[in-house]
């Protein structure tokens, strides 16, 4: 199955679930997903349609696991398992990945499953609610009147065939409904939708819309931020449905800080007159660098090509630094785009004293199948002209200054994580391409970084940041490494030991 | 050690979150071997084997955990 931009728009029509990590591609670029997320229950009625045809029968349950954001326009696999004539389970694949576990559970129903409610309105909000951590930790209800948009839920139905599938349009409403509940309202903006436990009643009759429920917090347990909620949905007085909820809570996008930088630097700046430039230097890493050389004295060019306002916060930040943060806007793949860059730092005046390619392709988990090799390929290109494209430009300026040449690969080439063959293999390729570098050219400098983990917008999830490094301690080990005595060829850089000034 | 009925208990609860038959729980049981073994449903896993069992588990006993024989041995540990 196969979920598009237009199945978003059409599910979130319907439900009324306008979560920006699913409808903002801007906001879902700086979330550990690289870009827009498919709203879970939306995969879930996707995997529904791949069932058999239901007659004479209702849904009586659902357990969904969503072990794993959907994203779009990606070919998923469909496994169908009836282990009884009751029970069907749907597991989705990603190349052998499991991203999505469906349980549908039925039982013997006369009513006709296919009886549309009357439609009267309900209330919903048109942006996501926004709780703290304490208010959620402490226990809240959220209750109200909700009816999706019909003429949306009639064609959602349609467009996944979930006519004769044994799921009454109440009951897809009511799982639409759960979309919108943890999307919008608890925990709304931060919600990453875990689980959904559903048991359905069958009233005698259909009742009217709109729906009336209730969401209650659970239990929200603070280590990995998950949060349980118990659910219960009526209409005319008739119990529909009731169960249990978990989401896990996104976290705040990490922020480089200065103040954590000055505690590692060196007091007198010490890059006084150098010019360096950093190519993704917006958000994570890459503005904890810039930051830092700023602070040391440096003027630094900070290149990114998206995130303008966090290259501004980024540039205001450095305010009373020794050095100066100056912001270039552009594709770091466009060597045209590069080579202007290039002339604009000869005209005025200046040379280069280091060369920081950060920047990289959203991480995302995949597996080393044929079925993933497209996307495996083009992370490796995408990453490999991050690199090059820039080195290509300005390894001959850099070599005048006998500059650095410095990227940033990880420790995952060591460890190398199963579940990230494309990462590996791309920084495997980068650190190949600047030793290729500096033996052609041996006036630069060559600096392999290889941080462990580190606590970025990447790897911003409750599972990801676990002992994740702050961005500020590694960056500060690469600044501090530019005063002490250049290499003798290519060094690689793998100890970031908290450092006393 | 588990005691047989604990062993049975939270192979009962390995089987209900990972959805999958307890037959099918053996010492070498991982994430490797069944697919729904996710990072996701480890957390799921950790949890409800703390509320079952009564116990808190540390972030380094829920990493350090790599199959289904160093689950049953950290829980183990846990009721002495």
């Amino acid at each position: 199955m196969k979920i598009t931009q237009s199945d978003l728009d059409l599910f979130s029509a319907a439900s009324h679930d306008v979560n920006p990590m699913h409808m903002d591609a801007d906001y879902a670029r700086k979330t550990a997903f690289g870009e827009p997320v498919v709203f879970g229950i939306l995969g879930a009625l996707a995997a529904l349609g791949h069932t058999r045809d239901r007659n004479g029968e209702c849904l009586a349950g659902v357990l969904f696991t969503f072990h794993s954001p959907l994203l779009r326009d990606i070919e998923y696999q469909t496994v169908v398992t009836e282990k009884s004539s009751e029970k069907t389970t749907v597991d989705v694949f990603d190349a052998g990945r499991m991203v999505l576990t469906a349980v549908f559970t039925f039982q013997p129903s006369e009513q006709e499953s296919e009886e549309w409610p009357a439609e009267r309105p309900g209330v919903h909000r048109s942006e996501p609610s926004e709780w703290t951590e304490a208010v959620l930790a402490g226990g809240i209800v959220v209750a109200g009147n909700y009816t999706p948009a019909l003429a949306k839920l009639r064609a959602l139905i349609d467009r996944w065939g979930l006519r004769r599938k044994g799921v009454s349009p109440l009951q897809i409403a009511i799982l639409v409904w759960s979309s919108y509940l943890i999307g919008m309202e608890l925990p709304g903006k931060t919600a990453l939708f875990s689980r959904l436990r559903l048991t359905f009643e069958t009233p005698a009759e259909t009742p009217s819309f709109p729906l009336v429920y209730r969401a209650r917090t659970l239990v929200l347990d603070p280590r990995f931020q998950l949060l349980k909620i118990a659910l219960d949905v009526e209409a005319g007085g008739l119990t529909l449905a009731s169960g249990q909820a978990a989401s896990l809570i996104r976290p705040e996008s990490p922020v480089s800080s200065a103040d954590s930088l000055r505690a590692l630097l060196p007091n007198e700046p010490r890059l006084l007159g150098q010019t360096a430039l950093v190519i993704g230097g917006s958000r994570g890493f890459g503005a904890a660098l810039s930051l830092g050389l700023a602070l040391q004295g440096a003027r630094v060019l900070l290149a990114y090509q998206h995130s303008a306002v966090e290259a501004e916060a980024v540039r205001s930040q450095a305010g009373e630094a020794p050095g100066k943060i100056e912001l270039v806007q552009g594709d770091a793949t466009d060597i045209t785009w590069l080579q202007t860059l290039c002339s604009q730092i000869q005209e005025d005046g200046g040379g280069l004293d280091m060369l920081i390619c950060n920047a990289c392709p959203p991480i995302r988990a995949l597996a080393f199948a044929p079925e993933a090799l497209g996307r495996f390929q083009e992370f490796i290109t995408q990453s490999v002209a991050l690199v090059s494209a820039p080195a290509g430009a300005f390894i001959d300026l850099l070599a005048e200054r006998k500059g650095w040449n410095v990227v940033i690969s990880s420790e995952f080439v060591r460890t190398v994580p199963a579940e990230w063959p494309h990462y590996v293999a791309a920084k495997y390729a980068i650190e190949g391409m600047t030793r290729a570098i500096q033996a052609q050219q041996p006036s630069v400098q060559s600096l392999i970084v290889r941080p462990p983990r580190l606590l970025t917008d990447q790897t911003n999830t409750p599972m990801g940041r676990m002992d994740a490094m702050p961005v500020e301690a590694a960056a500060a080990a690469v600044i501090r490494r530019f005063s002490e005595p250049a290499p003798d060829g290519v060094e690689t850089m793998e100890r970031f030991d908290p450092l006393i000034r | 050690m588990l005691t047989i009925d604990n062993e049975t208990k939270l192979k009962d609860i390995v089987a209900e979150t990972l959805g999958v038959d307890a037959e099918e729980i053996e010492g070498t049981a991982s994430p490797a071997t069944l697919p729904s073994w996710t990072s996701f449903n480890h957390l799921t896993l950790m949890s409800a084997v703390e509320e079952a069992f009564g116990l808190t588990l540390s972030m380094e006993e829920m990493t350090g955990v790599k199959s289904y024989a160093d689950l049953a041995a950290t829980v183990g540990r846990h009721l002495g």
